[in-house]
């Protein structure tokens, strides 16, 4: 699918503005963005509930089908799971016996078996919002369209219920606009994602990319990268102009690479050439645990770090003095 | 449990209170005279009762009259009104509440100006069928209750459900007839019930409109209650409230169909 420099306007505010994207087949991308930057609105306007104020849709094959299903799964309370999965297929005037027959099968695909006459309040959550994928999967979508479709789940049905869908499409090869504030959920399904502000894609990269390379601050400070400082920073700490291009002005570290080093390991090991690097001093703000260990908040003259410990044996206390050592080729490095 | 007994109090002066007018009122339609003092009447009759049924009594043909004014009052409210609620509850136009204040002005406009209002209007439709244009005033006078019952029930629909659908493929007609009108039958079944209702006991739009040619039960009734002939006009409040009754149950009938058939559990 291709987006044509797609405006959309309501009530003369332009929510989407001149924006292109294309969509390859079996693909899925996944937009981000905060909160009223559009992607819901280019999501309708995809699936033709907003009209497109200008520019155009077009398919590779002519003509494409979408399927969309919303954060909240509007099943059609009247109907039974069976008759809801139907719904399109009723629409597009299948025969009873042959729709009942084709939405039966396809329960099995939807981890529905044997809840087919049930109705919607009978069912759980998640069980909603897969008769709601089922709903929109069964009229084979040439593009499927979700609008934080898992938003309101816990984390742990979340999680199950992403990796069912990702293997789901692996299979059957549709693509996905996916639409999700989850860095996570980004990072563990997308092929490409694209980042959106005030209704214009910012970005358009890998996910590696996207955290690698971010475009700008703005899209840094979205994907709420830590540890990210001017190049003037950087280079203070490092005592020394560093080797960067002129527009690379900003550069961010991930807080498992800053290293926090005793007095006496301080000094290259055995000879071993190693790279440029910097040792800073600071204390410590403030100790939050994590999966990992512990998330420290280094405060390093007006500077605070992120920086992240392995194994929780050793608890970090506060106001504690520290040294971090940071790698110069840790540092990823970006433009303003 | 404190409160138990006296909700069952409560209830049962409730109940009293509705069912005490209606004991005189079946004992003098079936006697001509029961005098003050007497608790009870000393002969019993059921003339009353075979006068209503006879020619004369004429209360068939204002059963029937009433029955097929009510009935294309109603349809006329669904016509008009399904639609008008739809729209007020989905849409957002400007003058919506000048135009949701003109559906629901009969509710406020006195009586009287609507009458000689529609006296005016009478003569003007006087080449329409007696039925249809008393029908008509009916609509006007029914109109507010129906389009704001279904009004209310849209409001609370929203329009997610339909915007599932549309996705789906379903164009505004599918829509209508397979998601809302399902989901509108309780406030459906309501409306069409206060209309039945509320059309059957009009006497002035009746009269006015047909010119009082067209006898429906309140029109037939109306002389027997200033002839001060107790005996007659009990048996016809009597029997005014039958249809009433029976409306009743069949509204609450439809309803638990409905419902039963929403709340229905596989096994």
């Amino acid at each position: 699918m291709h987006l044509d420099q797609v405006t959309i306007k309501i009530h003369q505010d332009s929510i989407i503005n001149s924006l292109s994207l294309s969509i390859h087949p079996g693909e899925i991308f996944v937009l981000m963005g905060p909160s009223g930057s559009g992607k819901t609105t280019l999501l309708k306007g995809i699936a033709g509930l907003l009209s497109l104020t200008s520019g155009r849709i077009s398919w590779e094959n002519g003509i494409g089908t979408t399927g969309l299903v919303f954060q909240e799964p509007r099943l059609f309370p009247h109907l039974t799971v069976l008759e809801n999965i139907a719904f399109g297929l009723r629409v597009q005037g299948v025969a009873t016996k042959e729709r009942r027959l084709q939405a039966g099968n396809f329960l099995k695909s939807l981890q529905l078996e044997n809840l087919g006459n049930r109705y919607p309040h009978q069912l759980s959550g998640g069980q909603q919002q897969r008769v709601s994928l089922g709903r929109a999967l069964i009229l084979n979508p040439d593009l499927l369209l979700l609008d934080e479709p898992f938003a309101s789940l816990d984390t742990s049905l979340r999680e199950d219920l992403i990796s069912w869908l990702y293997q789901l499409q692996r299979r059957l090869g549709f693509s996905i606009l996916w639409v999700t504030h989850y860095i996570d959920e980004a990072l563990s399904i997308a092929d490409r994602i694209g980042i959106i502000f005030e209704g214009k894609l910012q970005q358009i990269g890998n996910p590696s990319e996207i955290f690698q390379q971010p475009d700008s601050e703005k899209i840094a400070h979205f994907l709420s990268l830590p540890n990210r400082f001017s190049k003037q920073q950087w280079q203070n700490w490092f005592q020394r102009d560093l080797p960067l291009p002129q527009t690379l002005n900003r550069g961010w570290i991930d807080s498992n690479h800053l290293q926090i080093i005793d007095e006496e390991s301080q000094l290259p090991s055995n000879g071993i050439k190693e790279g440029l690097y910097s040792i800073i001093s600071g204390f410590i703000m403030k100790v939050k645990p994590n999966r990992e260990g512990y998330t420290l908040t280094i405060q390093s003259n007006s500077e605070t770090l992120e920086v992240s410990t392995i194994g929780w044996s050793k608890v970090p206390a506060l106001q504690e003095s520290i040294k971090i050592k940071i790698m110069f080729e840790h540092i990823y490095w970006y433009s303003e | 449990m404190v409160k138990k007994p006296l909700e069952i109090t409560l209830i049962g002066i409730l109940t009293l209170f509705i069912l005490l007018p209606f004991i005189p009122l079946v004992i003098w339609s079936f006697t001509k005279h029961w005098p003050w003092p007497l608790l009870m009447p000393e002969n019993w009759t059921i003339e009353s009762w075979t006068y209503l049924f006879s020619i004369s009594g004429r209360a068939f043909e204002g059963i029937l009259n009433s029955f097929i004014v009510a009935a294309i009052a109603l349809l006329g409210n669904i016509v008009l009104g399904i639609p008008a609620a739809r729209a007020l509850a989905q849409n957002e136009f400007i003058g919506k509440n000048i135009v949701f204040s003109i559906l629901l002005a009969p509710l406020f406009i006195p009586y009287t100006i609507s009458i000689i209002g529609m006296h005016d209007f009478a003569l003007r439709l006087d080449f329409l069928n007696d039925y249809v244009s008393t029908a008509i005033a009916h609509i006007l006078v029914t109109l507010p209750y129906f389009v704001a019952t279904i009004w209310f029930q849209y409001r609370l629909m929203g329009k997610k459900l339909n915007e599932a659908a549309s996705i789906l493929g379903a164009n505004e007609w599918k829509i209508f007839l397979w998601i809302e009108f399902p989901l509108l039958v309780p406030s459906f079944l309501l409306g069409s019930f206060l209309v039945l209702v509320v059309s059957y006991s009009q006497y002035l739009p009746t009269w006015i409109m047909s010119g009082g040619t067209l006898l429906t039960l309140p029109l037939v009734i109306f002389p027997y209650a200033n002839s001060g002939n107790s005996s007659i006009v009990s048996a016809y409040s009597l029997l005014f409230f039958a249809p009433i009754l029976l409306l009743l149950i069949i509204y609450f009938l439809l309803l638990r169909i409905n419902n039963r058939k929403n709340t229905n559990e596989s096994r």
